[in-house]
């Protein structure tokens, strides 16, 4: 059990009795306490999150509705954040909220919001938000008008930098229950109290975990009362948490957050407890979502193959997968659970999420005959799951596996990946479900790829035109990781909107100008190809009876940018090793010849990174190679300025003067 | 050119619904890879004096990489255009088709945490695929509030790469249309009927002007502006003026109290732009930046005791709320619309829809002051460099009109500084001081953002407007009144070659963003500088050698690079364009001059 001082201090510092404070479920800290809070203490961070409480409730219930008793679970989930806001940037964060929930009973049952919010001023002065200010909002809506998701809406007034900032807010949703659920104790700002309350039914036996558990501790259990819908609630709390910034190439935010996560099942109709455990979610989805409808024969006969395909091979179920993925558009969002009882609507909008393709997928395989497994994906892009807590929340989507002639595939429909099947970087090293008759079973299906996969390609043949103008045809092919991102940042344009964001990328750092461009089809296939002519950036100087020429790179200068921050504080996370490769090929003007063929190069940096350039050249032109290797995927933020010096020192080498002499 | 009609004969009513199947399928004719819009018209009927009618036909033809669901399947509803009608079919090669109506479409609000807003976007969900060379056919029509905002209808509605357009406007006999087709030559036709007169344009095809010249002007699409005047006069900027004068009166008036805080702003001070600037000040630091749009509040104000108690708004909010505390203390200031954003033609004969932004004139004797509170930390009587030479509508009961927005005359971008050579790179130290309008966008920047945040942007900016080429090793910035200045340690690599005992530096490549690289090919494209164009630099490099002729500083060698340049930032009219490139080239010339630099010692 946790110390009770802690518990202490929190109460006296927000306990708010209702007779004194209104309807808000905490005061607001003493103006002393306040005031300890500064800037200069908290250097660099926006604001400080004074006090994060979350708490959430799920009891049994009975809604009636026209004259119908509806029986099932409640769950209220209240947030409490007090926040002492900096800077303009943090009252952009604080003073606007938006919370968007589901209606699943659209107007017939409804969800109840309720807000509230003030603001104490350096001054002791209070300012509360007026009722009237919170604004719920049907989001989305059916075609009949029923709504499908709401939205609660509100500015909190008059917030100024060195404000206290309080907002809280209640969301009851009827027979809208879950049985497990993942909270977060910390957030992009740093926390000095985070407090979290879990109220379960009594009579249930949850399993819950805290990670790192030894840092969370255990909870404080107060037991509620044993009438019907009572429970027992579950309290945590946790002071002076960091924050966990958003930078490019970090590890997951829930990786790097604190967190407790509760799973339980309903007692038996026997009315002995249940013990949640992967294997009975995997059964109860397996019989709930996996044995719903077949494929039609049609329809297999429309992706190009037989009603009954044999032998099924590797070969057979890449090209299932390559039909598929041709035939079938990719939602914007995904859920695990696949529409399997209309799959056919799937065929017939030619449209639908991972989980659905999945589905269909699983179930052709299944009516050749050939063993294929539901699979649940969390991937690298979202973090780890936690195989203590058996829960499908941890999961946003459904890929199949197949096993033949002990070749494992997993067959995963994403934006990023092409049409013909290429691992994904994202199930690398990744623990996945599989989910079998009986159960489930967590395996690691994709091992770490090399840097020899994961490839950035950039050749450069460099020659002047009759203006002495440098130009350039710049070739850059792309290959595993890195094509799948830039891949999946393109899923969604048209012909034309690609041409315009490649045309944009040679002119990051190669051209400034384009007048040609060729690209390969990129959704199809796992390498990505550019052409492209234009005037080249490369700096070419004539002086005197000189001409320098100095070449641009693409790719390193690229890299740079994105992971570019003056003081980097999380650890730096690659997508996967990889290698750039550079190639210039230079012709030399006639009646100019190179005057010192430069030193070939060498360079080696923190996360194992190396590097060698190397020159050549002839009569006619000068050739530049260089290689840089990135082996390691995880760098220790303390590293970061000095891979940044060592990107720059190979920048600095390759981008060296080339000396011509006229003849 | 303009054209004001005034009609006389009554008429027709709006177009047809869906085309004849004929018509239809002549469309299906020819693929892309692309979805196109291969047929859109648009309507716009006169209901009476404060409302409009507005119906688009469109007709799309899938293109053969279609993969997501084309723009044209949503249409928005919202309280500046109310959607009242929705048919629509896709006709498939096949010759089979389906059919929608406004019961088939699903709604999506738009309010976020960054606005909230009585909008919609209404999404068709078709209930099959679409396959390449299908034919989506869609007719909206929306009814449009407040009529004296007038009417504009570019081509970009249309989308890039289509075809068949065609836009008209439908008035009463009575009442006067006037229209304005920019960028364009075309004139539109006439038809006239018993109650109505129908204005008529068509352009075969248009395309998009995505790849345009940097200089050249940023709305050069083919836009027609209209606005409809009751009776025989048309709608001129003095009857728009006191219509919204009017029509915002009743929420501009001050409680007491707040009238009471408005004096004591300014007491203690004697003039009147003392007065002016210190409600300013009080206005853009109290209130924040927020967009909440109910009941069409993307045009009319708030009432100005709910702007002063919540201490939020957006353009228009800040603009009344300091329009009406100067008046309060007797000031005399008018609320002024203009667009903000650089690289616009002004069309000044019509009409209102092309501003997009509110601020406060304060005329102080011959001076004209501007006051912009969105910017938060903007200086008193100056608006943001993004406003320079703009054309406000200064608001005035029974007398508005038209004032260009001058820039300052001491905006300026100083760079100073000592380079030393290390090998072929050089290394130092520089300031870099930005005064007046260029200064506000980096009050900005410290005021909005913490230390670190504030640190990256500085780099990103050095990047992007001084040298790409520069690694920055220690960055220190601070304001004083109207300056905002910026030190730093710096490294450039590869900034020097040594030919035999001759080292040549070219400032170009070593400040390398500090003035664009230009092609101007062509002459008409040059429209505006959207760049920092007055420049001063002194800048010595120690260490290199020395020109010809100049001897070493004590044994020291040391040469000072000097540039300066003082370039318009426009718009430029046809002389103006020709004097801008003159300018440009030779600050250009001067700016990418080697310098050549001999030893005058034996190096170790």
């Amino acid at each position: 059990m946790r110390s009770s001082p802690i518990l202490f201090f929190i109460v006296l510092l927000f306990h708010c009795p209702r007779i004194f404070a209104d309807d808000f479920l905490r005061a607001l800290p003493e103006e002393e306490f306040v005031q300890t809070v500064t800037q200069e203490r908290y250097r660099n961070a926006d604001a400080v999150i004074i006090l994060k409480e979350q708490s959430y409730k799920t009891a049994p219930a009975i809604v009636w509705y026209g004259g119908v008793e509806y029986e099932g679970w409640n769950s209220t989930h209240t947030k409490v954040i007090i926040a002492k806001v900096f800077n303009e940037r943090a009252i952009e964060r604080y003073a606007s909220f938006e919370l968007t929930y589901r209606e699943a009973f659209g107007d017939e049952i409804t969800s109840g919001f309720e807000a509230r919010a003030r603001v104490l001023k350096p001054n002791g002065e209070i300012v509360e938000m007026d009722e009237e200010d919170v604004k719920i909002v049907v989001h989305r809506e059916t075609e009949t008008g029923d709504p499908i998701s709401r939205k609660a809406l509100f500015k909190v007034p008059a917030v100024s930098p060195g404000d206290v900032v309080q907002i809280e807010y209640t969301l009851t949703q009827p027979l809208s229950y879950s049985k497990s659920k993942i909270f977060y104790y910390n957030d992009r700002d740093p926390i000095l109290f985070s407090n979290l309350y879990i109220t379960l039914p009594h009579d249930v036996d949850p399993q819950i975990i805290s990670i790192p558990e030894q840092t969370i501790g255990t909870p404080v259990v107060t037991q509620l009362d044993d009438a019907y819908g009572s429970g027992e609630t579950y309290f945590w709390s946790l002071k002076n948490l960091n924050r966990i910034p958003e930078e490019p190439f970090s590890p997951p935010f829930a990786d790097q957050s604190l967190i407790t996560s509760f799973a339980f099942e309903p007692r038996a109709v026997s009315g002995l407890a249940v013990k949640p455990g992967w294997d009975r979610i995997a059964r109860s989805f397996s019989e709930h979502f996996l044995n719903d409808d077949p494929v039609s024969d049609d329809r297999i006969r429309e992706l190009g193959f037989a009603e009954k395909e044999s032998p099924v091979t590797i070969e057979t179920t890449d090209r299932l997968y390559s039909a598929l993925r041709r035939m079938l558009v990719l939602d914007e969002t995904n859920s695990p659970f696949p529409i399997g009882d209309d799959i056919e609507t799937v065929f017939i909008k030619k449209k639908g999420d991972a989980s659905d393709h999945a589905y269909i997928m699983m179930k052709i395989l299944r009516q050749w005959g050939q063993d294929a497994k539901a699979v649940w994906i969390r991937d690298n892009r979202e973090g780890i799951y936690e195989v203590a807590v058996p829960s499908i929340e941890w999961f946003d989507r459904m890929s199949v596996l197949v096993t033949i002639n002990g070749k494992e595939r997993v067959y995963d429909f994403d934006k990023s990946l092409p049409v013909k099947y290429d691992p994904a970087w994202y199930l690398e090293d990744a623990s996945l479900v599989i989910l079998g008759n009986d159960g489930c079973t967590h395996r690691v299906l994709q091992k770490r790829s090399s840097s020899g996969i994961n490839t950035m390609v950039e050749h450069h043949s460099l020659f002047f035109d009759n203006q002495m103008q440098l130009r350039d045809s710049v070739g850059l092919r792309i290959s595993g990781a890195p094509a799948q991102r830039f891949r999946a940042s393109c899923y969604d344009l048209e012909e034309s909107q690609l041409q315009t964001r490649i045309i944009a990328l040679a002119k990051g750092n190669s051209l400034s100008t384009v007048d040609t461009l060729f690209h390969n089809n990129l959704y199809e296939s796992p390498t990505i190809e550019m052409e492209i002519l234009g005037r080249s950036q490369a700096d070419a100087e004539s002086i005197d009876s000189f001409l320098t020429i100095r070449p641009r790179n693409h790719f390193l200068r690229n890299f740079r940018d994105q992971i570019f921050s003056p003081s980097r504080l999380n650890h730096i996370l690659l997508d996967s090793p990889f290698q750039i490769s550079m190639d210039w090929r230079i012709d030399i003007p006639p009646g100019y010849a190179l005057t010192v063929k430069p030193e070939d190069r060498s360079f080696s940096g923190v996360g194992k990174v190396s590097s060698r350039i190397t020159y050549s050249a002839t009569n006619q032109t000068i050739r530049v190679r260089c290689d840089v290797t990135f082996p390691q995927v995880a760098i220790e933020h303390t590293q970061y300025q000095k891979l940044i010096a060592v990107l720059d020192q190979i920048t600095g080498a390759l981008e060296g003067e080339l000396l011509l002499k006229r003849l | 050119m303009i054209i004001i009609g005034s009609l006389l004969i009554a008429g027709c009513g709006g177009p047809g619904l869906f085309l004849p199947d004929a018509q239809l399928e002549a469309l299906r004719a020819g693929q892309s890879g692309d979805s196109r819009t291969v047929y859109f018209s648009r309507h716009y009927r006169v209901l009476d004096d404060e409302r409009l009618s507005q119906t688009t036909h469109r007709v799309l033809r899938v293109g053969t990489n279609a993969r997501t669901s084309p723009d044209i399947l949503s249409t928005p509803d919202g309280s500046m255009e109310r959607l009242q009608g929705f048919q629509a079919r896709v006709s498939r090669r096949d010759g089979s088709s389906d059919s929608y109506s406004r019961s088939d479409l699903s709604s999506v609000n738009l309010s976020s945490s960054a606005m909230i807003a009585e909008t919609s976007v209404k999404f068709l969900n078709v209930r099959t695929s679409l396959e390449a060379g299908d034919l989506v056919e869609i007719v909206t029509t929306h009814e449009m509030g407040l009529l004296p905002l007038g009417i504009r209808f570019s081509l970009d509605q249309a989308g890039d790469r289509s075809t068949n357009i065609h836009c008209s406007f439908e008035v009463r006999t009575g009442d006067t249309l006037q229209i304005l087709v920019a960028n364009d030559s075309l004139r539109p036709s006439i038809t006239r009927h018993a109650a109505t007169t129908v204005y008529s344009l068509s352009w075969p095809s248009f395309k998009g002007h995505e790849s345009r010249f940097v200089l050249d002007r940023t709305n050069g699409t083919p836009i027609v502006f209209a606005s409809v005047g009751q009776g025989r006069s048309p709608l001129t900027w003095v009857a728009f003026g006191d219509w919204y004068l009017q029509m915002i009166n009743p929420k501009i008036s001050l409680s007491g109290a707040h009238e009471e805080m408005a004096r004591k702003i300014t007491a203690g001070l004697s003039t009147p732009r003392e007065k002016m600037d210190a409600i300013f000040n009080y206005c853009q630091k109290s209130v924040r930046y927020e967009q909440v749009y109910l009941s069409q509040g993307e045009f009319i104000p708030n009432e100005v005791t709910t702007i002063f108690n919540r201490k939020f708004g957006d353009c228009k909010d800040y603009s009344v709320l300091i329009y009406a505390m100067a008046k309060g203390v007797g000031l005399e200031p008018n609320l002024a619309l203009c667009f903000r954003g650089r690289g616009r033609q002004f069309f000044g004969d019509i009409t209102v829809s092309q501003f997009n932004h509110m601020i406060v004139h304060f005329q102080d004797g011959g001076d004209h002051l501007w006051y912009d509170g969105t910017n938060r930390t903007g200086l008193p009587g100056l608006t943001t460099d993004d406003l320079t030479n703009a054309i406000a509508l200064v608001l005035t009961e029974n007398n508005s009109h038209l004032v260009e927005i001058s820039e300052s005359p001491d905006n300026r971008l100083i760079l100073n500084g000592r380079l030393r050579s290390d090998g072929n790179s050089l290394k130092g130290n520089l300031s870099i001081e930005l005064r007046y309008q260029y200064a506000i966008e980096f009050f900005w920047t410290t005021f909005r953002l913490g230390e670190q945040e504030t640190r990256d942007a500085l780099l990103r900016w050095l990047r992007r407007d001084i040298s790409e080429a520069m690694h920055v090793t220690s960055l220190e910035w601070r304001t004083d009144g109207h300056r905002f200045l910026i030190e730093l340690d710096c490294e450039f690599e590869n900034a020097l070659t040594t030919i035999d005992s001759n080292t040549y530096v070219k400032p170009s490549r070593v400040f390398d963003s500090l003035l664009p690289d230009l092609v101007i090919d062509k002459m008409d494209q040059v429209f505006y500088y959207p760049y920092y164009g007055r420049i001063s630099a002194n800048v010595v490099l120690e260490g290199l050698g020395q020109p010809a002729g100049i001897a070493s500083d004590g044994g020291v060698d040391r040469f000072a690079w000097r540039f300066a340049c003082d370039l318009d930032p426009g718009p430029f009219d046809e002389e103006e364009r020709a004097d801008f490139v003159a300018h440009y080239t030779e600050a250009a010339n001067a700016f990418r001059q080697t310098i050549k630099l001999r030893t005058t010692k034996e190096k170790p």
